[in-house]
């Protein structure tokens, strides 16, 4: 339809006549729906990231925070020497902080946090970026503090960097094989394992001599990057599995 | 206000546990009424966009929920038939958690959650942990959660499960009084949590809807099938595995059997007005036969 042919419908028709009566019934039917309308304010993800941090639990940051402090007094204590061991317990820092990510799963609470408006997806994206952010610096500090101690970077990067990001990884490999219902014992058996495995890798191989070697930032820094690479894997995998139990396959429409 | 279920279908491998169920729902009070394996607990699941239906859609007010998101889960309350708690927490702790997950505001959560704790009689306890709770106080607290954001849609899965005979009647007069402006949905197998506040029923077998409609509706379906009959003790035995036998009672050194059947069991069997739970005998009448 052309806009002069419309100008002239608009033109040529008549104003609806309302009455004040049906202007006030009509106001009111307003006022009446907009009390029924639930408002929906945005609430900031550092904001949810707050009020989750105090839902979780204190031991968590406690047995954390604990397991570094004996690693850096160790090291302070007995020097470089004592990096094969710290690299041993490194793997024990990321399992306890699954035991709290997994929690929810394991106690049944996924249906229930499923049906909230920040579902059970948000509730382990919240979780992902609080312990993980966490397990970082804690990680970062014992870089710095090893480096301080008279530790090489490369060495430092060897032996806390890259167990922590391996044990990680294959955490959430456990997760999604277990469809996040491994148990906490499990997970610990788990951290243990790692534990055990790396003490005997790093007490066995003489890592020293390589580290010291000439190429040895190049080849630390690409076994750091295979490690970070596997983690990511590792995290994208279990991020898509959180989703609806299942897709759908198809609809009427 | 509507809910319309359309065409809904869950399947797992060659198993269907919903069956392209449609249905729609407008404000009121509806029970979905089953024995366990009809589909009840799945066909919930989607409704709360839980679970994806195989095919089919769950439409509120002309939008699909799966594309509503989180607007949907907003006005959404559920209470899971076996649902998990965090054991460590407190009644309290647990209703401010469950309103953090629900987009509440930290003050109003707190006056919702006296509230609530106080509706459901668990403000003695609230803190105490929900680890030291008896089965019927943690049904009561998964109820207080489903209420926190004054949901527009409550589906409760079994929410009589674990409550004795006062707290059942407590809890109907207490989805009486919510349900104005709500679509209420409440599936159990236990005929009287339904019978006195629901306006509508659904009866589901094998993921698919076999009756559905007011309760002195549907009750018709078994109108003139209904029988009472006085036989001596060491006959009744004889008539429960003959027969579909609701109710039997000892009066006056005789039985009394309530009996579902199409024709009389015998000529002295009076007829007898049907009632809800003999319309669920006979549509379940082959799990579980008799008493």
């Amino acid at each position: 339809m052309k806009d002069k042919e419309l100008k002239q419908i608009l033109q040529t028709g008549r104003k609806p006549e309302i009455d004040s009566s049906r202007k006030e019934e009509a106001i009111r039917r307003v006022l009446a729906a907009g009390g029924n309308l639930r408002g929906m304010p945005r609430i900031s993800i550092w904001q949810r990231m707050y009020t989750m941090a105090g839902y979780l639990s204190p031991w968590l940051w406690i047995v954390q925070g604990a397991v570094v402090l004996l690693c850096a007094y160790s090291l302070a204590v007995n020097g470089s020497g004592t990096m094969p061991t710290i690299g041993a317990i490194v793997p024990l820092i990321g399992c306890i902080g699954f035991v709290e990510l997994q929690k929810g799963y394991a106690c049944g609470m996924q249906e229930l946090e499923s049906a909230c408006r920040y579902d059970n997806r948000q509730v382990i994206l919240l979780k992902l970026l609080l312990i993980g952010s966490v397990d970082m610096l804690l990680t970062l500090f014992l870089l710095a503090f090893s480096t301080q101690q008279g530790v090489g970077l490369t060495e430092a990067v060897l032996y806390i960097l890259v167990p922590y990001l391996l044990s990680c990884a294959l955490y959430f490999a456990i997760l999604l094989r277990t469809n996040r219902r491994v148990s906490n014992v499990g997970l610990l058996a788990a951290g243990i394992f790692l534990a055990v495995m790396f003490q005997f890798v790093f007490g066995n191989i003489d890592l020293d001599s390589w580290v010291i070697g000439s190429d040895s930032s190049r080849w630390v820094l690409g076994v750091t990057a295979i490690a970070a690479a596997l983690l990511i894997l590792a995290i994208r995998k279990f991020w898509k599995r959180i989703d609806r139990e299942d897709t759908k396959i198809w609809s009427f429409d | 206000m509507e809910l319309r279920l359309d065409r809904l279908t869950k399947e797992y491998g060659s198993k269907i546990a919903v069956d392209e169920l449609s249905a729609v729902m407008n404000q009121g009070v509806y029970g979905l009424l089953g024995a366990n394996g009809a589909g009840k607990t799945t066909l919930m699941r989607m409704i709360c966009d839980i679970l994806r239906p195989t095919t089919g859609e769950v439409i509120y007010d002309n939008c699909n929920i799966s594309e509503m998101r989180e607007e949907y889960r907003n006005i959404l309350g559920y209470l899971p038939q076996d649902f998990g708690y965090y054991p460590n927490f407190t009644a309290e702790k647990f209703l401010l958690y469950m309103s953090s997950l629900k987009g509440l505001e930290r003050q109003f959560a707190r006056q919702r959650s006296e509230e609530l704790l106080e509706l459901v009689g668990l403000s003695q306890v609230k803190g105490k942990k929900i680890g030291t709770f008896s089965g019927g106080m943690k049904q009561r607290l998964g109820i207080a959660q489903a209420l926190l954001n004054n949901p527009k849609i409550l589906i409760l899965d079994e929410p009589t499960a674990g409550l004795d005979p006062k707290e059942r009647v407590r809890f109907r007069n207490l989805i009486s009084a919510i349900s104005q402006n709500k679509i209420v949905l409440l599936s159990t197998h236990i005929v009287s949590d339904v019978e006195y506040i629901a306006g509508h029923i659904f009866v589901m077998r094998d993921g698919k809807i076999m009756s559905q409609g007011r309760p002195e509706e549907i009750v018709k379906e078994v109108e003139g099938c209904v029988w009472e009959l006085r036989v001596p003790a060491k006959e009744a035995d004889h008539y429960i595995a003959s027969y579909n036998v609701g109710n039997l009672r000892n009066e006056d050194g005789m039985c009394v059997l309530r009996i579902i059947s199409g024709e009389a069991p015998d000529k002295s069997a009076l007829q007898v007005k049907p009632n809800l739970e003999d319309l669920y005998l006979h549509c379940f009448a082959d799990q579980g036969r008799g008493m």
